[in-house]
C-alpha cells in the first residue's frame, strides 16, 4: 500500500487553521461566553454551576443541602465544614473556570492570527475575551484564593506541560488588567444583549476592587455606572428573577440561559440548578437547596420596618416543620420584609404562579432539609413550554442575574462608608429598600392583598457610625441577594465568615441535627482546598507546580 | 470401509498404505476403498488426521470395516496459525488447542464465552444478560487501553464480543498465546490472537444434521434485604440516633431536651415505633381514611393517573396499598426463562468441490423479565477446483439479530437490578387500579418500579445485521508453492428505537414521553495476499515459508434523531414524525481508520528434532502521525524434541517431550482513531450560547475538544515464553506447560491532563510499562478402564498471571485512577502495584466505647479538634501515613482484584451409548469491590437495606459488629474502605450433560446415522463466599471502551447467571 492509503482525516470536526479568520474567532469567542453557566466542561453540572449555590450559599448561613441526608453527601461536608481537599465539587468548579480560561486564550490566540479582520474588530474580540478570561480568574480567585494566572501566552494547547504555572503568586493584579483592558475598550451598549458591555466590565473590576478593600478605586467605576443613565432599578424585585424579564434595566451583566435550541438535554437551560426544585407540584426533583431557619428569620422586621440584625435570629418565623400538608397550619402574622416571599418558598404563600404552597407534600425530605423551598431560579408555571426545555422543564431560561444594578448601589454603599459620606451610602441602601417597598411588588393571593404582613422602611435617621452604617448595608446585601450564591464570598471579603458562621451552626444545630459539634475554623475554612487531584496532576519533573492551602 | 467411531460416519480422505510396499490409497466420499493386495502383504496401514493411525491384518477376508478412534494426543493436530497451518507437533509458540466439541457442549451465545476454563491463561467474564458483552483476557493485562484479542475469523480479523456470529458454525479454534505465535499479526495482536476456522464441507455425499436444545434458565440467587417491618424499625432506629446525642451509643436526650426525639416520616408516623399503614399514597393513610372513598363498581372515587393536575395529591391520588409484609422485588423482576437453539446443516462433497450450508435460530430469554437476545443466522461455506491448479471459495455468514436488554444497561445505578434494591419493600407492584406502583407518596425515596421500567423497555430492540465472510482464491505455482489471495468483509447494520414511557407512579417522574432513533453502519474490508512455500530439503529438513501482504479498511457512520411529547403511547406511533417536532434534535458522525501490513514468516525443522521459527511483520496504520506510523514486530522460537534423542529413548513412559523456547514482539494501537490531530468542534450542549437574549435559540461556538499527540508511537509487548509438551505412558497423558513473561513498554496512556490547560480529551502518550509473568499448566488423559466398557477423559488447566505496573509517568507516587460513581474512585493504578488495585481506607474494626472514640486520631476533624467522625459504634479508619489524624492522605492500596489462579476441569465418562460430561471452571484469591454495599448497608438515598444491616449493625455491647451504628446522617461510613471488599474466589459447575446415543440398529431404520439426546444443566453449583449477586463479575465489561481495565472487579449489581436445565437433541442422516 501507498502511504497516501494511511491518511485519514478526522471527521465532522476542524483544525486550528480554520478559526484565524474573522468567522472562526467569533465561533471561539462564542465557545468561551458558553462556559459562563459553568456547565459544558465536562463536569457534573451542579459542581461548576454558575449561580455558586453550593459555595456561596448552602456554605453560607443561607441555604442547607436539602434533599435526603444522604444524597449527594459531598455537598453536606461543604455545608458542615467536613470539607476534604479530594471532594469532587471542588475539583468541578477548578475544571469549569479554567475551561473557560482556556477557551477565552483560544479566541485570544486566533484573533492575533486572523488576517481578513480590522483592529478595532479585533480589539473588541480581546476586551471580550480578556473580560471573561478575568472573569473565570475571579471564580477562581474568590474559591480557592492562591490559584494560577493563565494567559494566552502561557497557553499552548498542543503543549500539555504549558500551563503548569505555580500558585504563588497574588493574581488580583492580572485580574484586575483584563478586566480593565475590557472597561477600557468595550462599548456602552451591545447590539446583542448577552454580550458584555463597558460598563459589565466596569462593574466586574469595580467587585475586583472590594473584595481587595481597594474602595477608593471602586468608587468612581459605581459611580460611573449610575450616571452613565443606562441602567434603572425595575420597579418590582421580582423581575430579576423572571424569565420573561431577562435582560431589563437593571441587568448589568446575565449569564444567559436558553432551551429548545437543539441541545439534546436541554443543557443550555440552567442546568447548574437542577437538582434545586420542590419534590412535588412544579417538578418532580430533586429537592436540594433549601432555604435555611436562620435566613428566613432575617427577614423580619421591627415596627419602622426596619431588620434586626442583632435580634432576628432569637425567635424562629413560624414553620411548618413536621406538619403534615393535610394538617392545619397557619403562617407567621408578625412583620416580614416583602422580599422574603420572593426568595423563600414557604407554606401558605403564593409560590410564584404555581398556587399556594402546601408545605410538606413538596418537601422532599423535611427532617433533613427543613420545610422551605428557593425560589429565585424556579420557572413560573406560565414559563412551562415557552421558557422550559420541552423534556425537562426543570431546565429554563430563567437567566441568572451576575451582576445588576442593584448590586452597585450597595456595593457604592460600602464604597462611601469606607471612604466617603455616611448619609450618601444611606442614601444608596434606601434605593435599595424604596424599591422593596414598592407595594406592587408584594407577593399577594387572589384576593389581591398581600400574602403576609410585609413592613419594609427606609432608614430615616443617619448611622450612629461606621459600624452601624457596615452592618446595615451587609445585612441589606443578605436580604437583596439571599439565595444568589454570594453570601458565603460576601463573609469572607467582610472578614466575618468564622464568627457568623459558628454562630448559625451552633443555633441551627437544633434544627438540622448534622450541625452537632461542626465548627468554622478561621484562617482554614475562608477558601477551600485546591482540588487535590490537580496537585498531582502539577507535576513537572515529578515536583508539584500547585501547592495546597493552608489547613487542609 | 472406514468410519469415525466418535459417531460411526463414514470417514473420507483417510490413507491406506499396505505395509512393506509403496501401495496405497484414500477412501472415497463414503469411507470406502477397494485395494488388490498382493500375497503376503496382508497388513494394511491406516491413517488419518486427527485419528490413531491402526494396522490391520486382511487375512483372507474380501471386506473390511475399519473404525478410526479419534486422538485425544493432541499433538499431533494440525493447528491453523496466522496465514497458515502447522502440525503441532512442530509448533514452537505457546498455541493452546480448544477441544470446540467439548466447548460448545455448553450453550452460549458467542465464541468468546465458549473459551471460558477451556484454556489455561485465558480469562472470560461475562455480563450474563442475554446478548450482553463479554471479556476475555489473555495472560492478564498488558496495557491500559484495550486489551481484549484479536480474532481471526477464516482469515478475517475482528474485534469484540461478536455475538451476530452463530458459535455453532466453528470447526477449530486456536489461541495464539504469546508473541511468537502471534506476532505474524503485529500490531493488533499483542494481547493474543483467537484464530477460527468454520466448518467446510468433506468429500461425500449430501450430510443432513440437526441439533436442537430447549431448556428454561432461572435465577441463582437474590440479595438478602429487608422486610417492611424490618425497614421501618432499622429507619426509626437510625433517625433516632442521628436526631439525638449519643453516649456510648445509646440515644440520650439533646442538652436543654426532656425526652428523646422520635422520626416523623409520612408513612409511618411520628410515635416512638413505626406504625405500617395501610395505604402509601395518600401517604400513610388508614383503610378508613374518607379520601379512599369508593364508587359502587368498587374502583376510587379519587383515583387519577393524572399527575400534571392541580389536584393531584391534593385531592386526587395514585391510590396505592402498603405492602405490609413486603415486596420480594428480585422475586418479582426475575422469573424462569427459556433458551432454546436450532442449528440445521447440509454438507457434502465432491473433487470438484466442497459445501457446507447452516441454518441457526438462536433464542434466549432473559431471567429478568421483558430482557433477552435472539438470533437468525445462515452460513454459506463453499470450495471449488475451478482447474488442476486452482481453487476459489469463500466463507459467509449473514445474521440479524434482536436484543432487549435491561433499560440503562448492566452496572448501573438506574438500571432495573439496581432498583430491586433501591426501593423500599412497602410499596407494591401495582396500584388499587392494576397500574404500576411507585414512589410517589411521601417519603418513598426515588428509586423506579423496576417491573416497571423493565415492561416499558420490553419493545425497545436493538436490531443488528452482519455480513461476515470472505472470497478467496489458491493457485498451485510450483510443487509446495502455493498463491493465496483473501478479500473479507465484515459489515454491519445497527438500529434501534429507544421508546420512554413516563413513569407517572415515581416521586421523580419523567416530564414527558420521549423517542430516540438510531441507525449506524460501519464496514472493515481485509484483503490479503500470501505466499506459501513447503518443501523438504532432503530428507530430514523440513521448510515452510509464508510471505504476505495485508490491507485494512474501517468505516463507521452515525445518525441518532430524538423527539418527546408524544401524543399516544401506542407502539405504532413510536416514529419521530409522531414527536412533536418542536423538540426534535439529532446528531451524525463517523470515523475511520486504515492498516497497511507486509509479513514473512519461516519454519524449519531438522531431524524432527531442532525446530526453528522465525516472523517478521511490518505495520503502518492510520492512528499514527506518518513519522510515527511504522512499526516492525519480530519475533523468533526454538523447540527441542528431547524424546527423540538417543539418550531419552530408553526412558520408559516418554512417548513425546518437546522443550520450547519463544521470543517475540506485538503491538497496540487502541488509542482511537484521531490521537494526533488537535481538534475542534461545535456542539449545541457545550460550545453554543444564547449571545441574544433570545430564550429559545443558542449561537453556534466552536471548542478545543482535543488536544492530540502527533508523537505517539506504537506500544509494544515482549514476550518471553519457555515450555514444555509432553505426550506419556503411551499416550495416556498429554502435559503442556508454560512459563510466560509480557513486558509492554511505550504503553499508551492518556495522562490526565492539569484542568489549568482546559478540557479535552486526553491524547494517548507512550509513558507507561507492564510486566505480566506467569505459568501454565495443561493436562489431558484419557482412556479404557479395562474392558469393562468404561472410557474416561480428563481436561485440566491452571493457570496464573502477576501483573505489575512497572512504571506509570515516571514517578512512583502517580496515580490514576478508575471507576467512580457515587464514591471517590475505588480503583488506583500506580507503580510498584497491579493494575487497577483497590484504593480506599483502610478499616480497623469499630469504636466500642466514646472514650476508645476520643483517644484514637480524630477521623475527618477540623485542627482544633471539632467536627470528629469517632464514637462509639463508628468505623475505626487506620492513620496509614501516621500523621496523627485521619483524612484523605490516608487513602491506600487495600485490596487487588486480579487471582492468584484460576482453573477449569473437564470429564468426559462414558458407558455403552452414555456419556457424563462434567465442567467446572472457577478463579481464586481475587477481591471484590461490592459497591452495591453503598446503597444497601449504609443510609445512603431511602433504599431497602441489606440484612447484614439489619443484624450486624453495631449496638452497644455487640462487639462483632460489621457495620457501625445505624445514625442517618452519617456520611462519612460509606466512603470506600475495606468494608466493600469481599474475597471474589468460586468454583462453579458450568456444566453437567448425561447424553445417550440411540444404538445404530434404531437409527438406521429411519435413516439415522447418528442420534443422541441429553440432558444438561448448567451452573447448579456454585462454591463461593461472596455474598453479592454473582462472583464473576471480575472482568466486568466487553472491554470495547477505553479504560475498562482501570476499573476492574467492581460490582455494581451485575446481571447474575442463569441456572439453566436442557434437554437436547443431535441428529444426523
Amino acid at each position: 500500500c501507498k502511504d497516501e492509503f494511511l491518511d485519514v482525516a478526522p471527521k465532522a470536526v476542524l483544525g486550528a487553521n480554520n478559526f484565524y479568520n474573522r468567522v472562526g474567532v467569533g465561533y471561539l469567542l462564542t465557545g468561551a461566553y458558553s462556559l459562563l453557566d459553568g456547565v459544558g466542561a465536562g463536569t457534573t453540572s451542579w459542581h461548576g454551576s454558575a449561580d455558586n449555590w453550593i459555595y456561596g450559599s448552602v456554605a453560607s448561613d443561607d441555604a442547607y443541602k436539602g434533599s435526603t441526608s444522604g444524597d449527594q453527601p459531598e455537598i453536606s461536608y461543604i455545608e458542615y465544614k467536613a470539607i476534604q481537599p479530594d471532594n469532587s465539587h471542588f475539583r468541578g468548579k477548578w475544571q469549569a473556570v479554567y475551561d473557560g480560561v482556556a477557551r477565552s486564550n483560544d479566541a485570544l490566540q486566533a484573533v492575533e492570527k486572523a488576517t481578513d479582520m480590522s483592529e478595532a474588530e479585533k480589539v473588541l474580540v480581546r476586551a471580550q475575551a480578556r473580560f471573561l478570561r478575568g472573569h473565570y480568574h475571579f471564580e477562581a480567585k474568590k474559591m480557592f484564593n492562591m490559584v494560577p494566572f493563565i494567559d494566552e501566552k502561557t497557553y499552548d494547547p498542543t503543549n500539555l506541560n504549558s500551563t503548569k504555572v505555580t500558585n504563588d503568586k497574588n493574581i488580583w493584579p492580572n485580574i484586575e488588567a483584563d478586566l480593565k483592558f475590557a472597561y477600557d475598550n468595550l462599548p456602552e451598549v451591545q447590539s446583542q444583549k448577552g454580550r458584555v458591555t463597558k460598563w459589565g466590565a466596569a462593574a466586574m473590576l469595580g467587585k475586583a476592587y472590594l473584595f481587595q478593600q481597594k474602595f477608593a478605586e471602586a468608587k468612581p467605576l459605581f459611580e460611573a455606572i449610575i450616571a452613565s443613565g443606562k441602567y434603572s432599578l425595575m420597579p418590582k424585585y421580582a423581575d430579576n428573577h423572571k424569565a420573561v424579564t431577562n435582560n431589563n434595566a437593571e441587568s448589568i451583566f446575565e449569564i444567559q440561559f436558553s432551551v429548545n435550541d437543539g441541545a439534546g438535554g436541554g443543557e443550555n437551560g440552567n442546568q447548574g440548578a437542577t437538582l434545586n426544585y420542590p419534590y412535588g407540584g412544579p417538578t418532580t426533583c430533586c429537592g436540594f437547596y433549601q432555604p435555611s431557619q436562620n435566613l428566613v428569620n432575617a427577614f423580619k422586621t421591627d415596627a419602622n420596618g426596619l431588620p434586626l440584625p442583632t435580634t432576628f435570629n432569637d425567635a424562629d418565623v413560624t414553620s411548618d416543620q413536621g406538619v403534615e400538608s393535610t394538617a392545619p397550619f397557619t403562617p407567621y402574622a408578625g412583620p416580614l420584609d416583602p422580599r422574603l416571599d420572593h426568595t423563600v418558598g414557604r407554606r401558605g404563600i403564593p409560590y410564584l404562579d404555581w398556587g399556594i404552597m402546601p408545605g410538606k407534600a413538596w418537601v422532599r425530605d423535611q427532617g433533613n432539609g427543613g420545610p422551605y423551598e428557593g425560589k429565585k431560579h424556579l420557572f413560573q408555571k406560565s414559563d412551562v413550554g415557552t421558557n422550559t426545555f420541552s423534556g425537562n422543564s426543570r431546565l429554563n431560561a430563567n437567566n441568572y442575574r451576575l451582576i445588576r444594578l442593584s448590586h452597585v448601589y450597595l456595593w457604592l454603599a460600602e464604597c462611601e462608608i469606607e471612604v466617603g459620606s455616611l448619609e450618601k451610602a444611606r442614601d444608596y441602601i434606601n434605593v435599595i429598600r424604596r424599591r422593596a417597598a414598592n407595594p406592587d411588588g408584594f407577593v399577594k393571593l387572589d384576593d389581591g392583598k398581600p400574602a403576609a404582613n410585609y413592613v419594609v422602611k427606609e432608614y430615616t435617621t443617619p448611622f450612629a457610625d461606621k459600624a452601624a452604617a457596615r452592618t446595615a448595608v451587609r445585612f441589606e446585601h443578605r436580604l437583596e441577594f439571599a439565595m444568589e450564591g454570594h453570601r458565603f464570598f460576601d463573609l469572607v471579603r467582610w472578614g466575618i465568615a468564622a464568627e457568623t458562621l459558628n454562630a448559625y451552626m451552633a443555633k441551627e444545630a437544633r434544627l438540622r441535627s448534622y450541625f452537632n459539634g461542626a465548627t468554622f475554623a478561621k484562617g482554614k475554612h475562608e477558601y477551600y482546598p485546591i482540588p487535590v487531584q490537580e496537585i498531582l496532576n502539577s507535576k513537572v519533573a515529578g515536583a508539584e507546580t500547585l501547592k495546597q492551602n493552608p489547613g487542609y | 470401509r472406514i468410519t469415525d467411531g466418535s459417531d460411526n460416519t463414514p470417514l473420507p480422505g483417510a490413507n491406506l498404505l499396505i505395509k512393506g510396499t509403496q501401495t496405497g490409497m484414500v477412501t472415497d466420499a463414503d469411507g470406502k476403498f477397494s485395494l488388490s493386495v498382493p500375497n503376503g502383504r496382508d497388513v494394511l496401514i491406516v491413517s488419518a488426521i486427527g485419528f490413531v493411525g491402526q494396522e490391520v491384518t486382511i487375512g483372507n477376508r474380501t471386506e473390511i470395516n475399519i473404525t478410526m478412534t479419534s486422538d485425544i494426543k493432541t499433538l499431533s493436530e494440525v493447528v491453523v496459525t496466522g496465514y497458515g497451518a502447522q502440525a503441532k507437533r512442530d509448533i514452537t509458540g505457546a498455541v493452546a488447542t480448544v477441544n470446540v466439541k467439548e466447548a460448545l457442549k455448553v450453550p452460549v451465545t458467542n465464541v468468546s464465552q465458549a473459551l471460558q476454563g477451556r484454556v489455561a491463561g485465558v480469562q472470560v467474564g461475562n455480563d450474563n444478560s442475554p446478548g450482553g458483552g463479554t471479556m476475555v483476557r489473555i495472560r492478564g493485562f498488558g496495557t491500559i487501553n484495550d486489551n481484549s484479542p484479536l480474532y481471526i475469523i477464516d482469515g478475517v480479523p475482528t474485534k469484540g464480543t461478536n455475538n451476530s456470529l452463530n458459535p455453532n458454525d466453528i470447526e477449530t479454534m486456536q489461541v495464539l498465546k504469546d508473541a511468537s505465535a502471534a506476532s505474524i499479526y503485529g500490531s493488533r495482536a499483542g494481547n493474543g490472537v483467537v484464530i477460527i476456522t468454520t466448518k467446510k464441507g468433506k468429500a461425500g455425499k449430501a450430510k443432513l444434521t440437526y441439533d436442537v436444545y430447549y431448556g428454561t434458565q432461572q435465577l441463582g440467587k437474590g440479595l438478602s434485604l429487608l422486610n417492611t417491618q424490618q425497614y421501618a424499625d432499622l429507619l426509626w432506629e437510625s433517625r433516632i440516633n442521628a436526631a439525638n446525642t449519643l453516649v456510648n451509643g445509646v440515644a440520650t436526650p439533646n442538652p436543654g431536651q426532656t425526652g428523646l426525639i422520635y422520626p416523623k416520616n409520612a408513612q409511618f408516623g411520628s410515635g416512638t415505633t413505626p406504625v405500617i399503614p395501610d395505604f402509601i399514597f395518600p401517604d400513610g393513610a388508614s383503610a378508613s381514611d374518607p379520601r379512599l372513598a369508593k364508587n359502587p363498581d368498587g374502583s376510587y372515587v379519587n383515583y387519577s393517573n393524572d399527575i400534571d393536575s392541580p389536584d393531584f395529591r391534593k385531592t386526587k391520588f395514585l391510590i396505592t396499598q402498603a405492602n405490609k409484609q413486603g415486596t420480594d422485588w428480585f422475586n418479582e423482576i426475575f422469573s424462569p426463562a427459556p433458551i432454546q437453539n436450532h442449528q440445521l446443516g447440509v454438507s457434502g462433497g465432491n473433487e470438484g468441490g466442497r459445501y457446507a450450508v447452516s441454518f441457526n435460530y438462536f433464542n434466549q430469554q432473559g431471567i429478568q423479565k421483558y430482557t433477552g437476545y435472539e438470533r437468525y443466522s445462515i452460513r454459506a461455506n463453499t470450495e471449488f477446483n475451478v482447474a488442476k491448479r486452482v481453487r476459489i471459495g469463500e466463507n459467509l455468514q449473514v445474521s440479524y439479530d434482536e436484543r432487549i436488554g435491561q433499560p440503562n444497561g448492566n452496572n448501573n445505578e438506574s438500571n432495573s437490578i439496581s432498583f430491586a434494591y433501591r426501593i423500599q419493600p412497602i410499596i407494591p407492584v401495582y396500584d388499587v387500579a392494576g397500574n404500576f406502583a411507585g414512589t410517589k407518596g411521601g417519603d418513598l425515596d426515588n428509586a423506579r418500579n423496576p417491573v416497571a421500567a423493565l415492561y416499558r423497555n420490553k419493545d425497545n430492540v436493538n436490531k443488528n445485521v452482519r455480513l461476515f465472510g470472505n472470497v478467496y482464491a489458491e493457485l498451485d505455482l510450483l510443487p509446495g508453492l502455493t498463491a493465496k489471495t483473501s478479500f473479507g468483509m465484515d459489515y454491519n447494520l445497527f438500529n434501534v428505537r429507544n421508546y420512554n414511557i413516563r413513569d407517572i407512579e415515581s416521586s421523580e417522574s419523567a416530564g414527558t414521553n420521549s423517542l430516540g432513533t438510531s441507525n449506524n453502519y460501519g464496514y472493515t474490508w481485509t484483503w490479503y495476499n500470501t505466499l506459501t512455500y513447503n518443501r523438504d530439503l532432503g530428507p530430514n529438513i523440513k521448510m515452510n515459508l509464508i510471505a504476505g501482504t495485508e490491507s485494512i479498511k474501517n468505516y463507521f457512520e452515525f445518525f441518532n434523531a430524538n423527539r418527546s411529547r408524544f401524543a399516544d403511547d401506542n407502539i405504532e406511533n413510536r416514529y419521530l414524525d409522531a414527536g412533536n417536532a418542536g423538540t426534535a434534535t439529532n446528531s451524525g458522525g463517523a470515523s475511520n481508520w486504515r492498516l497497511a501490513s507486509e509479513f514473512a514468516k519461516a519454519s524449519f525443522s531438522f531431524y524432527d528434532k531442532y525446530l526453528v521459527d522465525a516472523t517478521i511483520r511490518r505495520d503502518r496504520s492510520s492512528r499514527f502521525s506518518a513519522a510515527n506510523r511504522t512499526a516492525y514486530f519480530p519475533a523468533l522460537s526454538a523447540g527441542w524434541r528431547i524424546s527423540q534423542e538417543n539418550f531419552m529413548k530408553g526412558l520408559r513412559g516418554i512417548d513425546d517431550l518437546k522443550l520450547r523456547a519463544a521470543y517475540g514482539q506485538t503491538g497496540n494501537q487502541e488509542i482511537g482513531n484521531y490521537n494526533p490531530y488537535l481538534i475542534f468542534g461545535t456542539n449545541p450542549t457545550t460550545s453554543f450560547y444564547d449571545l441574544n437574549g433570545s430564550r429559545t435559540s443558542a449561537v453556534q461556538g466552536y471548542e478545543l475538544q482535543q488536544f492530540g499527540n502527533a508523537n505517539a508511537k506504537w506500544e509494544t509487548t515482549t514476550s518471553l515464553d519457555f515450555g514444555v509438551d509432553a505426550t506419556l505412558f503411551k499416550g495416556k497423558l498429554d502435559v503442556t506447560f508454560d512459563w510466560f513473561s509480557r513486558t509492554t513498554t511505550d504503553a499508551l496512556f492518556p495522562i490526565p491532563v492539569q484542568l489549568t490547560q482546559g478540557v479535552a480529551t486526553n491524547p494517548f502518550q507512550n509513558i507507561a510499562s507492564f510486566t505480566n509473568k506467569g505459568i501454565e499448566l495443561g493436562l489431558n488423559t484419557g482412556g479404557k478402564i479395562g474392558s469393562s466398557g468404561f472410557t474416561y477423559s480428563v481436561g485440566a488447566n491452571i493457570s496464573t498471571y502477576r501483573n505489575l505496573v512497572t512504571k506509570t509517568d515516571g514517578n512512583a507516587s502517580t496515580q490514576y485512577f478508575g471507576f467512580a460513581t457515587r464514591l471517590a474512585p475505588s480503583n488506583v493504578t500506580q507503580q510498584g502495584y497491579p493494575i487497577a488495585s483497590f484504593f480506599g481506607y483502610q478499616l480497623d474494626g469499630i469504636f466500642q466505647s466514646d472514650e476508645a472514640a476520643k483517644a484514637a486520631p480524630p477521623a475527618f476533624a477540623n485542627p482544633d479538634g471539632t467536627n470528629n467522625y469517632n464514637r462509639a459504634g463508628s468505623f475505626i479508619f487506620r492513620d496509614v501515613n501516621g500523621d496523627g489524624k485521619i483524612t484523605a492522605a490516608d487513602r491506600t492500596i487495600i485490596g487487588n482484584p486480579h487471582p492468584n489462579f484460576t482453573y477449569g476441569l473437564n470429564v468426559n465418562l462414558g458407558y455403552k451409548n452414555f456419556n457424563l460430561t462434567l465442567f467446572g471452571q472457577g478463579v481464586q484469591g481475587n477481591q471484590i469491590f461490592n459497591y452495591v454495599r453503598y446503597w444497601t448497608d449504609f443510609p445512603t438515598f431511602g433504599g431497602n437495606r441489606s440484612t447484614r444491616m439489619y443484624y450486624d449493625s453495631w449496638r452497644p455491647g455487640k462487639t462483632d459488629a460489621k457495620l457501625p451504628i445505624p445514625r442517618s446522617n452519617d456520611n462519612i461510613s460509606s466512603l470506600p474502605s475495606t468494608y466493600y471488599l469481599e474475597s471474589g474466589s468460586y468454583l462453579r459447575l458450568k456444566n453437567v450433560q448425561l447424553s445417550y446415543n440411540l444404538p445404530v440398529s434404531i437409527m438406521s431404520k429411519v435413516g439415522l446415522s447418528n442420534a443422541t439426546v441429553y440432558v444438561q444443566g448448567q451452573n447448579l453449583l456454585t462454591v463461593t463466599q461472596y455474598t453479592g449477586l454473582d462472583p464473576e463479575i471480575n472482568l466486568r465489561d466487553s472491554g470495547a471502551t477505553t479504560g475498562q481495565d482501570r476499573q476492574i472487579g467492581v460490582d455494581e449489581g451485575a446481571y447474575p447467571v442463569a441456572k439453566t436445565l436442557l434437554l437436547g437433541l443431535n441428529l444426523a442422516f
